[in-house]
């Protein structure tokens, strides 16, 4: 700012005090009226010359000048505070975008693997009966069809399967309990039925395009001491094992299946996250009335005291005949808990209570 | 009992009744009537400030006038003033917390805001008497701003009157506490000027609007900031900053050419400005120090004599 004369501030002041104070005044309501830019020009004139020679008025003036004015006057371009108003509402609006826009994408990813899993399975259906590759898709052991066809073959197993009776050798004797293991003999190999969990996720996984790629987990997935018979059974059924088993799924892209009991008392199954279902059979005497699933560990009891137990996502089953202090079993199971896979509970319609530790193994009636 | 011919009654009623619609709007939307004021009442205050702030305005700027006023805060001042109680009941609920809050801004100090609130309380209620009745200050507000602001401008005012009492009545131990007796005595500048610089400066400030010597006094007198000035006038600080600027340099060049026309040279101008490079020592708050304050226009051209601020 460029320097006013001293001349000039002098005779500023020398004016003033000559002039004295001025005998007039403008009363309170020009005042407030000329703070408040209110006066016509004639009366703001009038009141700036008396202002500019009377140093009380200007006081005055100075101190009745809200500061509300000075915001309402000085455009000053102040920011909006970033979580007002307009901005929850668009960020609202985009976040609904967002949401829908990932919703129809997901939809149409799984649209497409479901067609590339029909795509694939129709590929190896048209492959001649004697080719090396229908050979290879078949060792892998997972049909790649899904849908009805998958259905037809699984349900097509499990009764296949011859039920086998046996008592597990003495560990538990003492506990006077005993478990009847009733399946397939190959169910009793570790590395069979954790090659079935690894079927199950290839033909779950949503990569299911690659099939090498299954091959490769369920090679991860081979344990390297192989476990056989009826001690490998008790191993698979123990609750390290049960944990590494339930870990496979976590490692791969594999969905955990969906189930649920259908009003005749089947068990079904959903590998879709349910939009299609596929019934499982069990057991062709007893109706399902319950279940408990934790990851790929499922328990079904039903009718008579039928309880099976499977630890391969339903690939094959064990009957389990829960015993306490000699006496089995007999009412039928109303309800079936599994907060773990070591610690099990069973409510009977008869109002019995049975209770296992061991995962299964041991049974106490309450 | 003259004869009105009957053309020319008819031209003095149209402005009667041009103002009588005035008045019967502004009463409506007042809301005197709720406050206790009658419309005879509500129109003899607005005669009253005509006649002080508009006199022989016509009709038509009349009405305009009346229009511009802040016309439901004046009806319930008047309705106060006047001792409705509806008013006070709405005037308190409406302005007693500001009244603090102004305080408390004009003093910067609890204790004396509050001290000047009690006291501005005491004058709008109406403590003197006049021919034996109450009179409120609140009976002097004519709705040319608001009311909100006419109260601030009471209490600045108030405030500045007793700054300059207390001045006034300092004690001696007050003044020997703050060191005055053992001030040096100011010495008086014996200023040796030109008498033709001094005229050529006064014309130069003579010729300057209400509004530039309003900046300067404000920036070079009494020390405010640029945003002090700025908020009184109502325009951003950088605009003052322009001014002064812009007043510099013309000030500087009108001086250089009132001295050339008094016979100096250039470049004697130029030396006469630089020469006087003392430092003005300007004693603003002596000037507070007054007897007593002046009677404002309107008051004095009212011919009450009341005293103002």
């Amino acid at each position: 700012m460029a320097d006013v004369p001293k001349i000039v501030i002098r005779r500023l002041a020398s004016r003033a005090a000559q002039a004295g104070k001025p005998e007039l005044h403008p009363d309170a309501n020009l005042l407030t009226a000329f703070a408040e830019q209110s006066l016509g020009s004639h009366d703001r004139l009038q009141v700036l010359d008396h202002l500019a020679q009377c140093f009380e008025c200007r006081e005055i003036v100075s101190l009745a000048v809200p500061e509300l004015v000075d915001a309402k006057v000085v455009p000053r371009s102040v920011s909006a505070p970033w979580l007002s108003w307009p901005v929850l509402r668009w960020g609202a609006a985009i976040a609904c975008v967002v949401v829908v826009g990932a919703a129809v994408a997901l939809r149409e990813r799984e649209a497409r693997e479901v067609r590339s899993v029909e795509k694939g399975a129709a590929a190896v259906g048209a492959l001649p009966a004697s080719s090396p590759q229908r050979e290879a898709a078949q060792s892998v052991g997972s049909s790649m069809a899904s849908g009805s066809t998958g259905n037809i073959e699984l349900a097509q197993q499990a009764p296949s399967q011859k039920a086998m009776t046996t008592p597990i050798p003495g560990s538990k004797a003492e506990a006077g309990a005993q478990v009847e293991v009733e399946g397939a003999a190959q169910a009793a190999k570790p590395s069979e039925r954790k090659a079935a969990v690894a079927d199950l996720m290839a033909r779950a996984a949503k990569d299911s395009v690659i099939p090498g790629r299954a091959k490769d987990d369920l090679a991860e997935a081979q344990p390297s001491s192989g476990n056989s018979g009826m001690a490998g059974a008790v191993a698979l059924a123990s609750p390290a094992a049960l944990v590494a088993a339930s870990q496979l799924p976590r490692s791969s892209p594999m969905r955990v299946p969906r189930w649920t009991l259908s009003a005749d008392g089947m068990l079904q199954r959903s590998l879709d996250m349910g939009r299609s279902w596929e019934s499982i059979t069990v057991s062709l005497e007893a109706s399902l009335r319950a279940l408990a699933a934790n990851g790929f560990d499922i328990w079904v009891g039903g009718t008579a005291g039928a309880l099976y137990h499977s630890e391969d996502a339903g690939e094959h089953w064990m009957k389990v005949q829960a015993i306490a202090n000699g006496q089995p079993l007999t009412a039928d199971i109303i309800g079936v808990e599994f907060p773990d896979p070591g610690h099990g509970r069973l409510n009977t319609a008869s109002g019995e209570v049975w209770t296992t530790e061991d995962a299964g193994l041991t049974w106490q009636r309450q | 009992m003259p004869v009105i011919p009957k053309k020319s009654a008819q031209a003095a009623a149209a402005p009667h009744a041009e103002l009588e619609r005035t008045v019967a709007e502004l009463y409506a939307k007042s809301k005197a009537e709720s406050l206790g004021l009658s419309r005879e009442d509500f129109a003899g205050i607005l005669g009253e400030i005509a006649a002080k702030h508009a006199p022989g305005a016509s009709a038509k700027d009349l009405r305009a006038f009346c229009c511009s006023l802040r016309i439901e805060e004046l009806a319930l001042a008047r309705a106060c003033a006047a001792g409705h109680n509806q008013a006070w009941e709405a005037f308190l609920l409406r302005y007693r917390v500001k009244l603090f809050d102004i305080a408390n801004y004009i003093t910067k100090e609890s204790s004396a805001g509050r001290e000047l609130a009690d006291s501005i309380y005491a004058d709008l209620y109406g403590t003197s008497m006049r021919d034996g009745q109450r009179t409120s200050k609140l009976a002097s507000y004519t709705g040319r701003g608001s009311l909100e602001g006419w109260l601030r401008t009471v209490m600045a005012q108030e405030h500045v009157n007793r700054y300059r009492r207390q001045r006034r009545l300092v004690s001696l131990d007050e003044e020997s506490e703050e060191g005055a007796q053992f001030a040096t005595p100011e010495r008086e500048e014996v200023a040796v000027v030109d008498p033709r610089v001094e005229a050529a400066t006064d014309e130069a400030l003579a010729a300057l609007s209400g509004e530039d010597r309003l900046v300067l006094a404000a920036y070079f007198l009494d020390g405010r900031t640029l945003a002090e000035i700025a908020r009184t006038l109502g325009v951003h600080e950088s605009t003052i900053s322009r001014k002064l600027d812009k007043l510099a340099k013309s000030l500087r060049k009108n001086i250089l050419a009132n001295l050339s026309r008094r016979g100096m040279s250039r470049r004697q101008a130029q030396e006469a400005l630089q020469v006087d490079v003392r430092d003005l020592r300007v004693s603003i708050r002596d000037r507070l120090t007054q007897e007593n304050a002046h009677p404002s226009f309107s008051e004095k051209k009212a011919g009450t004599g009341e005293e103002p601020g």
